[in-house]
């Protein structure tokens, strides 16, 4: 004969695939809705990464001949004229204003350090950026005039400049990837996970409560363990799906995403490529726990509502207990998370997938991850069957 | 064939059934009357291992309903009224059928079952389609087949005929004494006084979760000096509110 929870799963998934509300959630959405947002997100990057390095319109108050040839031969860089430089500032019509004092030429003149203010607007990322490129400028200009004068003496430059200081980006093409999207990959991987399976617990329990079915069910020779399992089973398989696809759509959409035109492209550092199988594997492991974890605490909880609407209202917060996590470890880089966030519900697997896409998967993580994941999957697994076993729960008042 | 002995049933110490005892035999029907809230879907549920009681115990053929839920559960069939409890998304096969595998019967069993209870009741024509979009009387039929599908020796009617038409419940009402000329045991809750007068061997009248009578229906005729079921049962529920 065949076992409760196995009959009670296969009519859950039958009537789960003949409901279009839960085709829609769970399946489709992830499969439309990641590649989207992908896309969404690339095309966000790429484009403010272009703007910060294009236009860069600065002001100028003062005059002097050097100062302006030096920024305009910048290409990106123009000179514009404004009544209110500051307040243009502000407005975000230029993103750096460049003073130069009123002695500046005599200064110069007589060898004496000669005034020169950007203003920039730090709370901008784009000025920010802008002040960098104007300083620079500055500095060139600056070194160009000591080496003239040490020239006219009889001195050459270089004993000027006992060091030849040079920087090197050392990060991985995969690091600058990962800490791009160390963030939001974790973020809408656990939301799959959540957004499939709450559905799923709201019609499986609470929904079946509302309908009268619960009680016949309970009547039937099956062990309410069983019932709870095939329950169980159907909600997680659901979540796990829902995640499954959205990371195959991911890492899809990053193989075969279109590079944008020109150069741009490389700097944006947003292939994933890199991920390997095994890679994939260990994302998908986390999340199957995450899945179980979720599918447990979600009909356990749906269990204590009466009706579907009341099971909605309970099971919203769930979407903050998958955001929470993610935004803790979103400003760390990976050698700066503490060890023990591996051993934590949620935030273990959303920072092994950070770890993971940073192109650094330790092998102690991922069985700290593991290891804990199913000691919480367990955890909420025993909380639901001792919430399901209580008469009350099951017979609306 | 029902036994219950002495059985209390408390909500959180508030008693929805007193010390209550009784007995249905094999064969026979008896109709369980009363008001708004005087026990019976608790006595009901709690014969079909759904509630335990708090106090007492009950025997359903020769089982302990707390100690051997499962095996009593195989020998009976439930059905509530109002809401049918069908699943809406799936055929009224697949409902029989879900139901049929979860009392452990072969699916070719369940087949067979389901023909045989589709002539019976007059359901081929509808078999197939999901049972969302059915009528009050379609739905019912579904439901009673369904909790008959593993051919119980106990069956147990909350309220069956309520919210049904007169067809539909006429329907009801034949397929009881089709029932009883099977010899199955059959305990059904009503406050249609007409029904009870029709269907059973006895009643059992609850009044806030007390028994107030149990006996043949001649006997309650008797006593009363009139036939008049709806006159009687008032006289005895005002009796008992009266305490
Ligand atoms: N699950 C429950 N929790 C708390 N109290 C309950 C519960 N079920 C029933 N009761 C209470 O027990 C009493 C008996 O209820 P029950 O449903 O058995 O009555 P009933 O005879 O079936 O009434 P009705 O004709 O309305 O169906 C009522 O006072 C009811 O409020
Ligand atoms: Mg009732």
């Amino acid at each position: 004969m065949k076992r409760g929870w196995w009959i009670v799963f296969q009519k859950e998934i039958k009537e789960l695939l003949t409901d279009r509300k839960m085709w829609l959630g769970s399946i489709v959405l992830p499969l439309l809705v990641m590649p989207a947002l992908m896309l969404f997100i690339a095309k966000m990057q790429a484009g403010a990464a272009e703007d910060a390095r294009k236009n860069i319109n600065v002001a100028l108050v003062g005059h002097n001949a050097r100062v302006e040839q030096a920024i305009s031969k910048i290409p990106e860089m123009h000179l514009v004229e404004k009544s209110d430089p500051l307040q243009a500032l502000k407005d975000g019509d230029v993103r750096a204003v460049v003073t130069i004092g009123e002695q500046f030429d005599q200064q110069v003149q007589a060898q004496k350090p000669a005034g020169l203010t950007i203003a920039y607007d730090p709370s901008n990322q784009k000025s920010e950026a802008a002040h960098g490129l104007v300083q620079q400028t500055l500095q060139v200009l600056s070194q160009e005039v000591a080496a003239e004068r040490l020239t006219k003496l009889n001195v050459p430059p270089e004993t000027l400049l006992p060091f030849d200081v040079q920087s090197i980006d050392t990060s991985e093409e995969n690091q600058k990837a990962g800490s791009a999207l160390g963030f939001i990959v974790p973020l809408l991987l656990v939301l799959s996970c959540v957004t499939g399976a709450m559905p799923v617990a709201t019609d499986l329990m609470a929904g079946e409560k509302e309908r009268g079915t619960l009680e016949a069910l309970l009547t039937a020779p099956v062990n309410s363990r069983q019932v709870l399992t095939g329950k169980l089973l159907s909600v997680s398989v659901m979540s796990f799906l829902s995640a499954l696809l959205s990371t195959l759509a991911m890492v899809a959409t990053f193989r075969f995403m279109p590079s944008s035109e020109g150069d741009s492209s490389q700097d944006l550092h947003f292939s994933l490529s890199y991920l390997s199988a095994v890679d994939v594997l260990t994302i998908l492991g986390a999340l199957f726990f995450v899945s179980i974890m979720f599918g447990a605490l979600m009909l356990g909880v749906s269990s204590l509502a009466k009706t579907y609407k009341e099971a909605q209202t309970y099971l919203a917060p769930f979407v903050f207990v998958a955001m929470v996590p993610v935004y803790a470890t979103m400003m760390m880089s990976i050698n700066e998370i503490p060890t023990q966030y591996f051993l934590l519900p949620v935030l273990n697997t959303t920072t092994l997938m950070k770890e993971v896409l940073y192109g650094v998967s330790d092998p102690a993580h991922v069985a700290m991850v593991f290891g804990s994941s199913l000691v919480f999957a367990i955890l909420a697994v025993v909380l639901t069957a001792n919430l399901f076993r209580r008469e009350s729960l099951i017979v609306k008042g | 064939m029902i036994l219950v002995e002495r059985v209390t049933k408390k909500f959180k110490k508030i008693p929805a059934v007193s010390d209550l005892s009784l007995e249905v035999g094999q064969g026979e029907v008896v109709g369980l009357l009363g008001e708004n809230g005087a026990g019976k879907t608790t006595t009901l549920r709690m014969i079909s291992t759904v509630l335990s009681p708090t106090e007492g115990r009950i025997v359903v053929d020769g089982m302990d309903t707390l100690q051997r839920p499962e095996e009593v559960r195989k020998r009976i069939g439930i059905l509530f009224g109002g809401e049918t409890g069908l699943y809406e998304k799936l055929t009224a096969r697949d409902n029989i059928a879900y139901f049929g595998r979860l009392y452990g019967l072969e699916e070719r069993t369940i087949r067979e079952r389901t023909e045989e209870l589709a002539k019976r009741f007059d359901m081929a024509g509808f078999l197939d389609r999901k049972v969302g979009g059915f009528s009050k009387g379609m739905r019912q039929k579904v439901a009673i087949a369904r909790s008959v599908v593993h051919d119980p020796a106990v069956i147990l009617f909350d309220e069956p005929t309520s919210g049904l038409d007169i067809t539909s419940a006429n329907m009801f009402r034949r397929l009881v004494q089709e029932f009883k000329a099977e010899g199955k045991t059959i305990l059904f809750s009503s406050h249609i006084m007409s029904e009870v007068e029709r269907l059973c061997d006895r009643a059992v009248i609850l009044h806030r979760g007390e028994l107030q009578y149990n006996g043949t229906l001649e006997a309650l005729f008797a006593t009363h000096g009139s036939r008049d079921l709806d006159e009687i049962f008032m006289n005895i529920v005002g009796a008992g509110g009266a305490r």
